[in-house]
């Protein structure tokens, strides 16, 4: 069943157009994922789905009734995980997660109960009396997370929920994720982070400058590279020999250069790994490390845009 | 809106270190700026004779140990041009050994002058009467230098008096002295209250620009909380705190340094003043923080205006000495005139709840507007 619908909506800022036509369907009971890198429109696009910012254009549908016209019956079932922390930090782990209780209408035990769920379920059981800005960055994105929680949203929206944090809280939060979208929770998960995305994501969106570039399930997305390899050299010191003669070689996709690093993009892997070394010894030029890579979101994202996810 | 103010009461809770710190920083600045012999002020009183009798030295001679007026002496036109022209508050003409008060309105300052320059004529008069008593006795005796005598024994009892206070005259003399210093002690002491209060009031009501900052704000305007509710549970928990420091300040001054009150009747008026000037900050706090983008803007400006409108309306010395037209009338601007003119003329004046209407009129007119302002330009700033 379809929850959310976006149809066309589209945002600017003065000249900036930092959203531009954007569609794509949510179902219920999946992890949807929204992929692109700073300044993709991201967060922009979370913004109007949460009714904080109305859309230049477009129509968003929630349960088949438009959000522009009754806001509350979405903002009544939505969780939202903002971008940036949003905590008190003088007061407790466990005043934050009560607060935000009591404005959902959690009363008297049952709020009790529901906090020290949460408090589990984040995994900040034994600091959870403790004042945030005494939290380490990981345990505040956790806690970021437990606030969005605490009235068990139908639609949970996450807006990069993983920026700055340290792997064990990563992994922990990805876990949760996990773990909620198998209790039927609906998700919206948005990052740069391609692993993330892939290893989380039934169906994926990937976004660059307000536009969609491709979407599908994470198979659909790779057959769109066809099957190409990306090979990867890092070099000491990158020459011009080397790519003289590299963009010579017929079989050839695309070519990306980031300082010392080159990306290459073939149909024909087990060739180009062979003539790749031949190359490098003629260049008279020192690598440090020679990837293969296996056909991922990160190979999608270079295919298409000639550019790195992240940079 | 309760889970506003749950919220702001747990943030002050956390913050009860800051809170119980400001007052007794309040308490400490009574203690310095209006504690006994610590007037910081001193009224400036001319002082005129024809003749410089010896009963008129000594008179002079009393007079310059008082601590709350300055008094000089000066030639009776001089006396009466500046009382006029509002230089001083009034002057004293002293003639054949009585004294007549120079002055052009009825105030607290100059009744208690009054009452100083009488006890203090008749005390000198009562002294002078019992060392020509002793010359007189003397002279009976002996012929001997009638007033080097009188002179001798004039500051042998005036020493006595001082010095064991065990005559009649001499106590009076001194409760009026007292008195004198005590209403300094008590208008610095309702100034200081209100100046400081005003300070966590307008931080209090601040904290509705920190949900920006913490990005909470969002998550508020998604959740089932009204704009209305938001608003309503900041000004609500402000005003409880900042009731609650005015309150804990008048028990605290009232326990620990005395400071009168008044009887029952008199503190409900208080109270009540106290209560209206809590509204009126406020809505002044709201309006300051639609005027400004981030609670350190915030804490940048408000000790600015608090302590120029404190100054202005009186909280740091009475108003009354200032003499420029304009700066009185700007004062009437300002909430702490109002408060505190209500608070003396109840717990000085001995006033009732009549004298203090315009006060509570002004205070609630005040209230309605900056409370209107703020809320617009709040509005404006969304
Ligand atoms: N309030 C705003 N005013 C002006 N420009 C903005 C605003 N919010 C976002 N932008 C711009 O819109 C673009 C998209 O931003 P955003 O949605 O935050 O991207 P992402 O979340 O994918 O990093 C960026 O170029 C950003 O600078
Ligand atoms: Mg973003």
């Amino acid at each position: 069943m379809v929850l959310l619908d976006i149809k066309g909506i589209s945002k600017s800022f003065k000249e900036l157009k930092a959203v531009d036509d954007l569609s794509f369907t949510i179902d219920e009971g999946e992890i949807f994922g929204l992929l692109g890198p700073n300044g993709a429109g991201k967060s922009t696009t979370i913004s109007m789905i949460a009714s904080l910012l109305p859309p230049d254009d477009g129509d968003i549908i929630y349960k088949n009734e438009s959000i522009m016209t009754k806001p509350n019956k979405l903002q009544k079932e939505l969780g939202l995980v903002p971008q940036d922390i949003a905590l008190y930090p003088t007061l407790s782990g466990y005043d934050n997660l009560k607060f935000w209780g009591h404005v959902y209408g959690i009363r008297g035990k049952e709020l009790k109960n529901r906090i020290e769920e949460i408090t589990e379920l984040i995994g900040l059981s034994d600091r959870i009396k403790d004042r945030v800005d005494k939290y380490s960055g990981g345990m505040k994105r956790r806690l970021n997370i437990g606030a969005a929680l605490i009235h068990k949203p139908r639609l949970l929206i996450m807006d990069e929920p993983t920026v700055g944090i340290d792997p064990q809280s990563r992994n922990h939060i990805l876990n949760t994720v996990k773990m909620l979208n198998k209790e039927g929770m609906t998700i919206i998960y948005t990052s740069h982070y391609m692993e993330e995305v892939e290893e989380l994501c039934d169906r994926i969106c990937i976004l660059d400058k307000g536009k969609v570039l491709a979407s599908g399930t994470k198979l659909e997305l790779i057959k769109l590279i066809n099957g190409r390899e990306r090979i990867d050299v890092q070099f000491e010191l990158l020459n011009s020999k080397f790519m003289e003669e590299i963009k010579k070689l017929f079989y050839i996709g695309e070519i990306t250069v980031l300082d010392n690093r080159v990306s290459i993009i073939s149909e024909n892997a087990e060739n180009l790994l062979g003539d790749l070394i031949q190359i490098i010894k003629n260049s008279n030029t020192r690598i440090l490390s020679i990837d293969v890579q296996k056909p991922s979101l990160e190979t999608v994202f270079l295919h298409l845009t000639g550019r790195a996810l992240r940079d | 809106m309760s889970s506003i103010l749950m919220l702001r009461l747990m943030q002050y809770k956390r913050d009860i270190s800051i809170v119980l710190l400001m007052t007794a920083l309040t308490i400490g600045f009574i203690f310095i700026f209006a504690g006994p012999n610590n007037g910081v002020y001193k009224y400036k009183i001319l002082v005129a004779t024809d003749e410089k009798t010896p009963s008129y030295v000594r008179f002079m001679n009393e007079l310059y140990k008082n601590k709350s007026y300055e008094f000089i002496e000066a030639d009776y036109d001089t006396v009466k041009a500046e009382v006029e022209e509002g230089k001083i508050i009034a002057g004293i003409y002293f003639k054949n050994d009585e004294i007549s008060i120079l002055k052009t309105k009825e105030d607290i300052n100059i009744f208690i002058l009054e009452n100083l320059a009488s006890n203090t004529l008749f005390s000198i008069q009562s002294m002078s009467d019992m060392a020509e008593t002793i010359v007189n006795y003397i002279d009976n005796i002996k012929d001997v230098d009638n007033n080097a005598v009188e002179t001798i024994a004039y500051n042998e009892i005036l020493e006595s008096v001082t010095e064991k206070k065990h005559m009649t005259v001499s106590k009076e003399y001194l409760n009026s002295v007292n008195t004198l210093e005590y209403d300094g002690t008590k208008h610095l002491t309702i100034g200081i209250i209100l100046f400081m209060s005003m300070f966590t009031i307008v931080f209090g009501i601040g904290s509705i620009l920190e949900d920006k900052e913490y990005h909470t704000w969002d998550k508020m305007l998604i959740s089932p909380l009204s704009r209305k509710q938001i608003l309503g549970g900041n000004l609500i928990s402000t005003f409880i705190v900042g009731a609650g420091q005015i309150l804990l300040l008048i028990v605290l001054t009232k326990q620990l340094m005395g400071m009168d009150w008044g009887d029952g009747e008199d503190i409900k008026l208080v109270v009540l003043i106290g209560l209206l000037f809590v509204m009126t900050t406020t809505s002044l706090g709201l309006m300051l923080s639609g005027a400004v983008k981030t609670q350190r803007q915030l804490s940048t400006i408000t000790p600015i205006i608090l302590t120029s409108t404190s100054m202005l309306g009186g909280a740091m010395w009475p108003l009354d000495i200032v003499q420029s037209k304009l700066l009185l009338f700007l004062a009437n601007f300002t909430p702490q005139k109002w408060a505190i003119e209500g608070m003396e003329k109840i717990i000085i004046y001995g006033g009732e709840l009549n004298d203090i209407i315009s006060s509570i009129i002004v205070l609630m007119i005040m209230t309605v507007v900056f409370f209107t302002i703020g809320i617009v330009t709040l509005k404006h700033a969304d």
